[in-house]
């Protein structure tokens, strides 16, 4: 099975080591699992994997909102503003429940928006939303 | 005939009288000149009609009077022009020539009638008429000229003036032509009708003014609302100087606030200067409006008014001044009622700013606040999962401890935000029917509390926001059934008569163990509860009353205790809706 490249984008390490660990559990495929701590190096994770043609682009972008450098929705902007990075689908997984936001993300493109904490909201979502994107890229699919 | 003559008489005298008191109100150049003006027509007609036709002695000396006396006026109605606004100097040399040589002609030439006309009489008197009408007429053009340009009872006033002396001087010449004395009553009553123009124009009877000041009226009337619906300090001063500039002929007009801020109307100029010197250096003005060297001061409490006197205001003007000090106290009105809307402006804009600031820490706090919440409920379950088959039974209950108290904190941090949301976000109140929302809050409500019982009764309907009025009931039915104390708890929703008119006041009762006494008054206040309910496995927040307080009050009604012998009383008081959504519905 090919495996299933994930990118994560997320300041905090507890949360990156939880959402990390958390697809670990809920994957069928073997994970690769790029990691960036803030949104300037998730760009550059993109564009050094976009060098070798395209094919090493990951298959989902886990995306938090408010990270140093550059923002969730810079992030968001400069992705699905760029024909080759536009398909990848894109979760956003914020700690913020304000409609402001929710409605920002969507509006600059963004696939899907999971809210975290609220006493395991994001538990409960997160496997049925990644389980819907990876399916809809054809791809290893994920166990809901 | 005689009677014709004295009353003449008398009108000259009175016209001397009253120039003589205008003269001791105000004395100027001006006012002098008019006394000398009609004290020459008065003493020249009384002592013509006092001289015996047959004169001695004394009474010989005094026939020439009369005559010089009569024809000086003109010169002296040229004086007076000239004292308002000069006249070339070359101009007056000329003038005062050829008045004294005509006043010495008319001496020596007028006399004792002895029968016979001295040579050269007629044209003597050919000469007077030309002198007089060229004089005279000169003056009418003059005021006629000036006082076209001034508002209109000035206007007016100055007409009248110059009516008078074309009148007077028309009078004259009808003498001059009629030697015989045929016309001689037409020449009694047109003395008498300049003598009448020359009181009008000098002191208007009230209703005469009030007559001539129709025109203005609708122009002072839109002066008074234009300052009554100004709501800046710019609108008042625009709407101000320029009136207040043409009420007194349009010259121009200066305020100078308490700030010191200048505004001008008028095209700059040296007149322009003066006020601004005059504003600047006289001494705090009265409301009393004072004119001096050419300029009117009118004080205010929010500042000072300087406008440009034409030479005519002092004589003519007197109505408009008047005037101007009910502006001045209008004006004041309008501009400390501009300065309280600035006010009021600035502070509602930082009550807004401060409110965006809080919003923005709110949000920010519980953010910043959460994310290690999602950490150690993450980091917990990690526990659970990896390492929980190494715990005895006292470990794992240490981590559910953990977890409850972590799930607890995040649900304060969630409810602050609401409390502090409320009110602060605009709502959208609407008609609520309270029947249909509980039985769905009691449905959803039921999958919790298998065992407890939630009857309504028929509720009224009640406007608030949709979504405040969903929160408010879930928050007391929920309450109702969790702090109980009892898993098979009756909650009750019953509709009670409202103790005032407009209201709805609903209770939720239920059958638990009640609120303590000392308790019903705190209940409501934030992080007040009364210890942790049995038989829940997690305390709730003590936020969710305040909560329920502040969306109540936000929506001006009441929520409080009610004693009660059993159980729990909770009574809401909300603004009742007059029926269902339709097109009469309250909003």
């Amino acid at each position: 099975m090919t495996p299933l490249r994930v990118l994560i984008a997320e300041d905090n390490e507890d949360h990156r080591f939880l959402l990390a660990r958390a697809l670990r559990r809920i994957a069928v495929s073997p994970l690769e699992i790029q990691e960036a701590r803030d949104g300037a190096e998730a760009l550059d994770c993109l564009r050094e994997d976009d060098a070798g043609g395209g094919q090493d682009l990951p298959h989902l972008i886990f995306l938090d909102l408010r990270m140093p450098r550059l923002d969730g929705f810079e992030v968001l902007r400069h992705v699905k503003g760029d024909p080759s990075l536009a398909d990848i689908p894109i979760i956003v997984l914020s700690a913020s429940s304000r409609q402001e936001d929710i409605d920002a993300a969507y509006q600059l493109g963004t696939n899907s928006y999971v809210t975290k904490a609220e006493s395991g909201e994001a538990a409960e979502t997160l496997p049925g939303v990644a389980h819907y994107w990876t399916a809809l890229s054809q791809l290893p699919h994920v166990e809901n | 005939m005689n009677v014709t003559q004295n009353l003449v008489t008398v009108s000259f005298i009175a016209l001397a009288l009253l120039a003589a008191v205008m003269w001791k109100r105000h004395r100027s150049a001006t006012t002098a000149w008019v006394l000398w003006m009609f004290l020459a027509l008065a003493v020249g007609r009384t002592v013509a009609q006092l001289v015996p036709p047959d004169p001695t002695g004394i009474a010989w000396a005094l026939a020439h009077l009369p005559a010089v006396a009569v024809l000086s006026f003109p010169y002296l109605l040229f004086r007076f022009a000239a004292s308002l606004e000069p006249v070339d100097r070359r101009a007056e040399v000329v003038v005062a020539t050829v008045t004294a040589a005509m006043l010495l002609t008319t001496a020596l030439m007028t006399g004792p009638s002895t029968g016979a006309e001295p040579e050269g009489f007629q044209l003597y008197v050919a000469a007077a008429l030309t002198y007089w009408t060229a004089l005279s007429g000169w003056v009418v053009w003059r005021l006629w000229r000036a006082g076209s340009k001034q508002p209109s009872v000035i206007k007016r006033r100055m007409w009248t003036l110059a009516a008078g002396a074309a009148v007077l001087n028309l009078a004259l010449i009808l003498v001059g032509v009629d030697p015989e004395g045929q016309f001689a009553n037409l020449v009694e009553i047109t003395a008498f009708a300049s003598a009448m123009l020359f009181f009008v124009g000098f002191a208007p009877p009230r209703w005469i003014r009030l007559i001539w000041r129709r025109p203005d009226e609708q122009a002072l009337w839109r002066v008074e609302r234009d300052l009554v619906a100004a709501t800046t300090r710019e609108d008042v001063v625009a709407h101000m100087l320029p009136r207040v500039s043409w009420l007194l002929g349009g010259e121009g007009a200066v305020f100078l606030d308490r700030g010191g801020n200048v505004a001008t109307d008028g095209a700059p100029s040296a007149r322009i200067k003066h006020v601004r010197r005059q504003l600047s250096v006289t001494e705090p003005a009265t409301a009393e409006p004072t004119l001096a060297d050419g300029v009117v001061i009118v004080g205010m409490r929010e500042g000072r008014l300087g406008i440009v006197a034409s030479p005519y205001t002092p004589l003519f003007g007197r109505d408009e001044l008047e005037l101007l000090r009910g502006l001045g106290t209008l004006i004041d009105l309008a501009l400390s009622r501009a300065e309280l809307y600035d006010r009021e402006r600035r502070a509602r804009g930082r009550a807004e700013s401060l409110r965006e600031e809080l919003e923005a820490l709110v949000y920010g706090l519980s953010h910043d606040l959460r994310s290690p919440i999602v950490s150690v409920l993450g980091y917990v379950e990690c526990l659970e999962q990896d390492y929980g088959h190494l715990l005895d039974e006292e470990g794992r209950r240490f981590l559910s401890r953990l977890q409850s108290n972590t799930t607890y904190m995040d649900e304060l941090i969630s409810d602050l935000l609401e409390l502090s949301r409320v009110g602060r976000i605009p709502d959208d109140p609407e008609p609520v029917d309270l029947t249909e929302l509980c039985q769905q809050i009691a449905k959803e409500l039921q999958a919790a509390h298998p065992s407890a019982s939630f009857e309504m009764e028929a509720l009224p309907w009640v406007t608030l926001d949709a979504a405040r009025a969903r929160q408010l009931m879930t928050n007391l039915l929920a309450n109702a059934a969790v702090h109980s104390g009892r898993e098979d708890v009756t909650v009750r929703v019953r509709s009670h008569p409202p103790q005032r008119p407009g209201v709805a006041c609903v209770a939720v009762t239920d059958d638990g163990k009640g609120i303590p006494e000392e308790f019903r008054d705190r209940m409501f206040s934030i992080f007040e509860q009364s210890g942790a309910s049995a038989g829940a496995d997690r305390p709730s927040s003590g936020i969710g009353l305040a909560i329920s307080r502040k969306i109540v009050e936000h929506a001006d009604g009441r929520i409080w205790a009610e004693q009660s012998r059993v159980g729990a009383d909770i009574r809401v008081e909300l603004p009742l809706a007059s029926r269902g959504p339709g097109p009469e519905a309250v909003r």
